[in-house]
């Protein structure tokens, strides 16, 4: 059959007699050749969208990206991709993508072209003089060696030694407000999780959820936000687990789930608490596993008083700081000292005030007990952890969960019953969570809410057990790591407080005894001064430390909000995140915007947060005027992962390198390449300045290999850089090797490792056919590669697995060492009957029944002593803005959330507050499997935009009814802070609950929408009010208060008279709502 | 068009798929899927379905599709970078003496 | 000649070669979908087909609505006040559950498209699927009423007729369909189609036994209208729920007694002539 000879004529001479097969192919349907097979090359990349890291092959030809698509190597993945990551090459390659330098002069209506260099030239000058009209020598007394004046948001799609250089850069320029999506996503898990167990980030690893006997899905959206990541709950679901979906809305989760259960808003802690309330008082928790891993057994002391007694607060309440004054929390007999030597009683000698992220460091690293723990081996003890717990949560009963979240008794008791019949040394569940649960002004409580329950069942450190947080963007758990975070440095090495005589010793406190793997904190900290100053950091001068400009408080994103409208805050950079949209109180976001001297935005299109100042909805209501907007606005194209070079570091804190395919068009160049010579240009302008102010930046070391035309810098480098290396210069293999002499440098001691023997082990790409299901060799994991952490508790005390179905790690004893399936999570030679002789410390003082090597007690923490600044133990609040009285306590709010008294952050009246019914329904704002984030990413792609192309809101019919609302048609919904639109989906799937002998209607709001872009619509954002949890500074967009009415949104000045209307009629004044 | 017979008699002869693509004139890649019904690409989950599979590759198989693969480990350039770093740091290599 | 095996619906399946790889297809498993719209996605970026972003439908969560010239994979949304199992939606005291399912293009046995195309640019091809060859196309549209399922359809940049390929061209590589390769859940299975109906009565059986008794497989079976699709479903309501005719029929079908009628008629009405003009001839 040849393809040249004519059809008719192979029609009547060949065996296709109908013409309708072989006869008929063209020449061109015979030359056919995929465009994959014949490219030049494939170069192995990651997904750049959420955190599940999905492996990419990108396909190239005439230095060209072609095609991309999934690589069937991964154990993650396995060749699939979402309709985001399947969506990548448009994303990457569409000719509508942002190439060219853009500069708005101040006042302008408009922006002009602009040569990339003279942008990098200007930008460097504005943050020189910036820096220098704005330094902070001292602030009250104390030394800072700051500037108040500059800011910098992102980002947690960049690549980890991009936020490595952002982080090195800034801080060596004084900058102390540095953020990124982190804090406003999964800040509270740091805290939550960090506290419980010793380490804020997931326990497990998605693949080990096919081992999980029942999988609740909670404060997530799995199968919407994370689809690749969802099939091994669908694995698990084929092996006969139970899957649990509770949320507000019936969503694709539920679809697939075998019970959903709707939930109010917001009302998590008290279902969660109902659950540990049954099973306190059933007596099903894994007694073993309580007795010898967890806190249970620990007496606490006498003056701790309980929100049972108190009526929903703690002891040690402080009304005029709306802080806690921690000390009777703690274990009788054992203070409470930081890892960083800043007692309770020096911080709070300075100022009152518990240090701002000591939360987060707690969090992360664990507080330092002195003394020896009280225990009651008979959990009978009045005063030990168990009995409290149940004190406190006898109160949170099945009549109780159903008026306080609406879920009928019976439904509740279904959860109950799987959850225990499923927990136990043969059966293990696991908890999946995401920002349902984080993003609330108690939000770090919910998720030390189900820590506690999995430590109660046992489920911590097991196989199909444990908690995962679903993190969501593609490296945010590295731009935590890293960090770009105002309040941590690599490693979660808490930022310097301002105090009086703060050397490095006073700092490390390194007189104290310190217990566990934190007592070599001075080698962690010092190995990063000397990444960062290099020969200039030497033993007598500190190492540099005193160059760390000093925190005096909170200075979280919402912070520099405020300080932008009130001037302190003249300049402000946007790495890849988009505030306008994806923050809490976008009008206030814009307006904050509205004063700055000068705004740099990178990103891969003209996002919102780069063109307000000429079409933002202020512009349209007329409370700006473009001429009278005085920011200076660069916006300089950024290159996107396949034309750059990095890791990202996934959701189970697996580092994937990803590789240059190609370099960027036009202007568009990495963020490396940006904060390089960004930084380059800074020195070169400094250069011979004899002002020790400008010392740090110019000692700074900032020699790293460039390449190419462009100049790109060698990412490998500064991987090599965090990874570290000795005085020989030889790649670090383990974070054990690093000394607090001055001898190893290593920019984050948690990463350590990923540059062993100088070779990239986050670029290992060995197919996970050919590796068991932990598939070790597939790139890295921090830390020390481990993937289940705390793995000595799937082992009994005594070193055997509680059950064969259920082994992970145990104690072989014939060859003296934990051995298992997974890199053991302890020291691979102690040995189950190792008890510390006395007086030890450091990981000596750590016994062999001590799970969770990172607390200083080793034990699970049911009850926190320390490291969550507004409660040892969840209790049930109400969000800021609610419509529902709380039932369960006196007080209606978190007494020490912290709030933001601001005429453009006006708080609803709650419960049963005058004005209260103004705002009757609640709302909640969640994602779409179509749409990524603040839309950057995904309302531009038509692919994506196409898929879900407007705003919507989601009601029941019982509330259209109610309002009048049409399905289809429009909608205004309204809070203090501003108005919406959005289109009418009238739907089962947001039921309406009944609750406390009322109905509460619930609004559901996807947040990715924004003007720009092809899929456009009102963002969500526009009525979140900043109302933070006070551990993590993370705002509460999950669970508010607000309007619907019929009908399109008013344009012009009458928007703003719509939501002055509504305030009116609430009786909405300055301190509404802020009470405590 | 070649059929499955065609390529499973072929690999039955102890070819494999690079002499198999060149004799049959067609990409490696289409031969493993002629001869095993399983895309050279496509994820284990169907592969692992049904056991004993004739022509089964185990693991990467695909390469029979793909083009030159580009992931490399490993730099030179930046092992001699770290070395000079260290080398230049005098208080580093002191600490480590001491 | 003899019209039964000289016409539509005989022999389509070898299509004139002498040697052929086994049939190929689709088991899209409904129950397992969802809904993400991978499929749509990298469907549209492989076969580079046009987006065509429209306004909010409001038909659940689907804005594509149906296939077309430039949708070749589309998902639909279903939700229903029926209980699915023994699912617990929790919604209220209602019943309820959502059904998603990915619709493409059946490559039928017995494909009225490829009947009717007078250019011979469609085609079967060697896995057994129906293929568009673009460059043959001389957009007549004959195909677009022909097709029971409303899959293909006229492309109004270029009139030319488009509808999924099955990724003939990555087949011809060894590479999976690219909607097959990126489902999450691998709702979408592709594979020989003797293997894909074995896998699909196992699962449907498991189905059923977990209480699922609305299950069913809809184009598996050879002695349907259409002899039976290469790309075969399982879903969980009647096929009109998803949009689906119920008791598709190759439009063609009737062609052959068709022709048989015509052609008696046309023979009678020879007789008739020939009758008529041998009596005129007496005269």
């Amino acid at each position: 059959m040849n393809e040249r000879v004519w059809p008719v004529l192979r029609q009547l001479t060949g065996k296709d007699r109908l013409g309708k097969g072989a006869a008929v192919r063209s020449a061109a349907t015979a030359a056919l050749r995929a465009r994959t097979a014949g490219a030049d090359r494939v170069v192995k990349s990651v997904c750049p969208y959420c955190a599940v890291g999905c492996a990419q092959n990108v396909y190239v030809k005439d230095e060209k990206v072609v095609h991309i698509e999934g690589d069937p190597d991964s154990p993650i993945s396995r060749g699939r991709l979402c309709p985001k990551g399947a969506a990548t090459l448009q994303l990457t390659t569409d000719s509508r993508r942002a190439r060219k330098a853009l500069y708005r002069p101040p006042h302008a209506a408009d922006w002009q072209e602009i040569d990339l260099d003279t942008a990098m030239d200007m930008v460097a000058d504005r943050i020189i003089a910036t820096r220098r009209a704005t330094w902070e020598a001292e602030h009250e007394g104390k030394r800072t060696n700051r500037t108040m004046g500059i800011a910098s948001l992102g980002g947690a799609t960049l690549d980890n030694e991009e936020n490595y250089l952002i982080k090195k850069l800034l801080t060596a320029l004084g900058v102390i407000q540095i953020e990124n999506q982190a804090r406003v996503c999964h800040s509270s898990t740091v805290v939550g999780l960090g506290t419980s167990f010793g380490r804020g980030g997931a326990t497990t690893f998605m693949q080990d959820l096919v081992h999980s006997d029942c999988v609740v899905i909670q404060g997530s959206n799995f199968a919407e936000a994370h689809p690749v990541g969802f099939q091994w709950v669908m694995e698990a679901k084929a092996r006969g687990a139970v899957v649990i979906h509770v949320d507000p809305r019936f969503t694709r989760t539920s679809a697939l789930a075998d019970l959903h259960v709707p939930i109010r808003a917001g009302s998590d802690v008290a279902f969660l608490g109902g659950i540990i309330n049954h099973v306190l008082s059933n007596e099903l928790y894994f007694r073993d596993y309580v007795l010898h891993y967890t806190n249970a057994a620990t007496i606490l002391r006498e003056d701790y008083r309980d929100a049972e007694d108190l009526d929903g607060l703690f002891s040690g309440f402080d009304p005029d700081t709306r802080t806690y004054v921690t000390d009777s929390w703690e274990y009788e007999g054992m203070p409470v000292v930081t890892a960083t030597g800043t007692s309770e009683e020096a911080a709070r000698g300075v100022g009152g005030r518990v240090p701002e992220g000591w939360s987060e460091m707690h969090g992360a690293a664990g507080a330092t007990l002195t003394g020896t723990a009280q225990r009651d081996e008979t959990l009978r003890h009045p005063r030990c952890v168990l009995q409290v717990l149940a004190r406190h949560f006898a109160r949170y009963t099945p009549e109780m969960v159903e008026r306080v979240c609406g879920v009928p008794q019976d439904l509740f008791a279904e959860v109950c019953r799987h959850l225990t019949e499923n927990s136990g040394p043969d059966r293990t569940s696991e908890f999946v969570y995401a920002v349902g649960w984080t993003q609330h002004s108690d939000g770090s409580q919910f998720i030390r809410a189900a820590s506690i329950l999995q430590l109660l069942l046992g489920n911590i450190g097991r196989p199909g057990g444990g908690i995962q947080a679903l993190r969501g963007h593609a490296s945010i758990q590295g731009s935590s790591d890293i960090p770009t975070l105002f309040n941590l440095l690599p490693g979660y090495i808490p930022m310097p407080h301002a105090h009086e005589h703060q050397t490095l010793a006073d700092f490390l406190r390194s007189d104290a005894p310190h217990q566990g793997f934190w007592a070599d904190m001075p080698a962690y900290l010092v190995s990063l001064l000397k990444a960062w100053w290099g020969p200039s950091a030497r033993p007598d001068n500190d190492f540099r430390f005193d160059w760390l400009p000093r925190m005096t408080g909170s200075h979280s994103t919402y912070d520099t909000v405020l300080a932008q409208l009130d001037g302190t805050c003249k300049g402000y950079i946007l790495l890849g995140e988009n505030p306008a949209v994806g923050s809490a109180n976008t009008r206030m976001q814009r307006l904050g915007m509205a004063k700055l001297d000068w705004l740099v935005v990178r990103d891969l299109n003209l996002i919102e947060s780069a063109t307000w100042w000429k079409d933002g909805p202020e512009i349209e209501t007329g409370e700006l005027v473009t001429e009278d907007i005085g920011t200076e606005v660069f916006f300089l194209p950024a290159a996107t992962h396949t034309e750059k070079s990095g890791s990202f570091t996934n959701t189970n804190r697996l580092l994937q390198w990803h590789h240059r395919a190609v370099d960027p068009e036009g202007d568009a160049r990495s963020d490396l390449w940006f904060m390089y010579h960004l930084g380059r240009i800074i020195r070169e302008k400094l250069a011979g300045s004899a002002d020790p102010v400008d010392a740090p930046i110019l000692d700074l070391t900032w020699d790293y290999p460039v390449e190419g035309e462009q100049g790109e810098p060698v990412a490998e480098a500064v991987l090599a850089e965090i990874n570290g290396w000795d005085a020989e210069g030889r790649p670090l293999s383990r974070y054990t090797q690093l000394k607090g002499d001055g001898s190893t440098v290593c920019g984050c001691w948690i990463y350590c490792g990923v540059y062993a023997d100088g070779v990239n082990q986050a670029a290992r790409r060995k197919p996970a056919d050919e590796q068991d299901w932990i598939a070790s060799e597939w790139a890295w994991a921090w830390p020390a590669n481990r993937r289940v952490l705390y793995n000595r508790a799937s082992a009994r005390p005594d070193g055997h697995p509680w059950s064969e179905r259920k082994k992970l790690v145990w104690w072989d004893e014939a060859a003296g060492h934990w051995a298992g399936f997974d890199e053991p999570d302890f020291e691979r030679d102690k040995p189950p009957g190792y008890r510390p002789p006395e007086g030890a410390s450091g990981t000596a003082a750590l016994s062999g029944t001590d799970p969770f090597i990172m607390q200083p007690d080793g034990k699970g923490w049911l009850f926190a002593p320390a490291g969550v600044v507004d409660g040892p133990l969840p209790t049930h609040y109400e969000p800021q803005d609610s419509p529902v009285v709380n039932p369960l306590y006196g007080h209606q709010r978190n007494p020490a959330r912290k709030v933001y008294e601001h005429p453009d952050n006006r708080y609803h009246p709650s419960g049963h507050e005058p004005g209260a019914s103004v705002y009757p329904y609640v709302v909640t704002t969640y994602r779409l499997t179509e749409h990524f984030t603040a839309g950057g990413m995904s309302r531009g792609t038509p692919y994506l935009a196409e898929l879900q192309p407007e705003m919507f809101c989601e009601v029941s019919p019982e509330l259209a009814a109610e309002r009048g609302l049409v399905h289809g048609g429009w909608a205004t919904i309204i809070t203090a802070r501003n108005a919406i639109e959005a289109r009418v989906m009238v739907t089962d799937r947001m039921p309406s609950l009944h609750l406390d002998g009322r109905v509460v209607h619930q609004i559901g709001l996807p947040f990715h929408f924004g003007p720009n872009g092809l899929a456009r619509g009102d963002a969500a954002n526009e009525l979140s009010s900043i109302s933070l949890d006070p551990n993590s500074h993370i705002q509460e967009v999950k669970a508010l208060s607000a309007d619907i009415r019929p009908g399109r949104r008013p344009r012009g000045p009458a928007l703003r008279e719509m939501v002055a209307a509504y305030r009116e009629r609430a009786g909405i004044v300055a301190g509404t709502g802020t009470e405590v | 068009m070649p059929s499955k017979e065609q390529v499973l008699r072929l690999l039955s002869q102890g070819h494999d798929y690079g002499d198999i693509a060149e004799r049959l004139g067609i990409p490696a890649g289409r031969a493993y899927l002629i001869a095993t019904g399983v895309p050279a690409d496509g994820s284990d989950s169907v592969a692992r379905g049904k056991p004993g599979r004739e022509g089964l590759l185990t693991s990467r198989s695909q390469h029979l599709v793909n083009p030159r693969e580009v992931n490399p480990v490993t730099r030179r350039d930046v092992h001699a970078w770290i070395r000079r770093r260290a080398w230049m740091d005098r208080p580093m290599r002191e600490a480590a003496r001491g | 000649m003899d019209l039964e095996t000289a016409l539509p619906g005989a022999r389509d399946e070898e299509a004139g070669y002498a040697e052929r790889p086994a049939r190929m297809g689709f088991f899209t498993d409904t129950s397992v979908c969802i809904g993400c719209k991978a499929c749509e996605v990298a469907c549209k970026e492989w076969n580079a087909v046009p987006d065509d972003l429209t306004a909010f439908t409001g038909m659940s969560y689907d804005n594509t609505v149906g296939l077309g010239a430039d949708s070749w994979r589309h998902v639909a949304f279903i939700e229903q006040r029926k209980p699915l199992g023994h699912q617990t939606p929790g919604v209220g005291d209602m019943d309820f559950r959502w059904l998603m399912a990915s619709d493409v293009c059946k490559h039928c046995t017995h494909a009225a498209c490829l009947d009717v195309c007078p250019t011979g640019s469609l085609f079967r091809t060697e896995y057994g699927t129906v293929v568009v060859q673009q460059d043959i196309c001389n957009g007549c549209g004959y195909c677009v009423p022909a097709c029971p399922f409303g899959v293909i359809g006229k492309r109004e940049s270029d009139g030319l007729a488009a509808k999924c390929t099955l990724c003939y061209d990555r087949l011809q590589v060894g590479q999976e369909p690219a909607c097959a390769k990126t489902c999450p859940t691998d709702s979408i299975q592709f594979g020989e189609l003797d293997e894909l109906r074995e896998r699909a009565e196992r699962r449907l059986e498991r189905l059923r036994e977990s209480g699922v008794s609305s299950a069913r497989l809809y184009g598996h079976d050879p002695d349907d209208g259409v002899g039976g699709t290469g790309a075969f479903f399982l879903l969980l309501d009647e096929p009109e729920v998803y949009g689906l005719p119920p008791d598709p029929v190759v439009t063609t079908r009737d062609l052959p007694s068709m022709w048989r009628h015509a052609g008696a008629a046309a023979a009678a009405l020879l007789v008739g002539l020939a009758a008529v003009a041998w009596k005129g001839r007496r005269r």
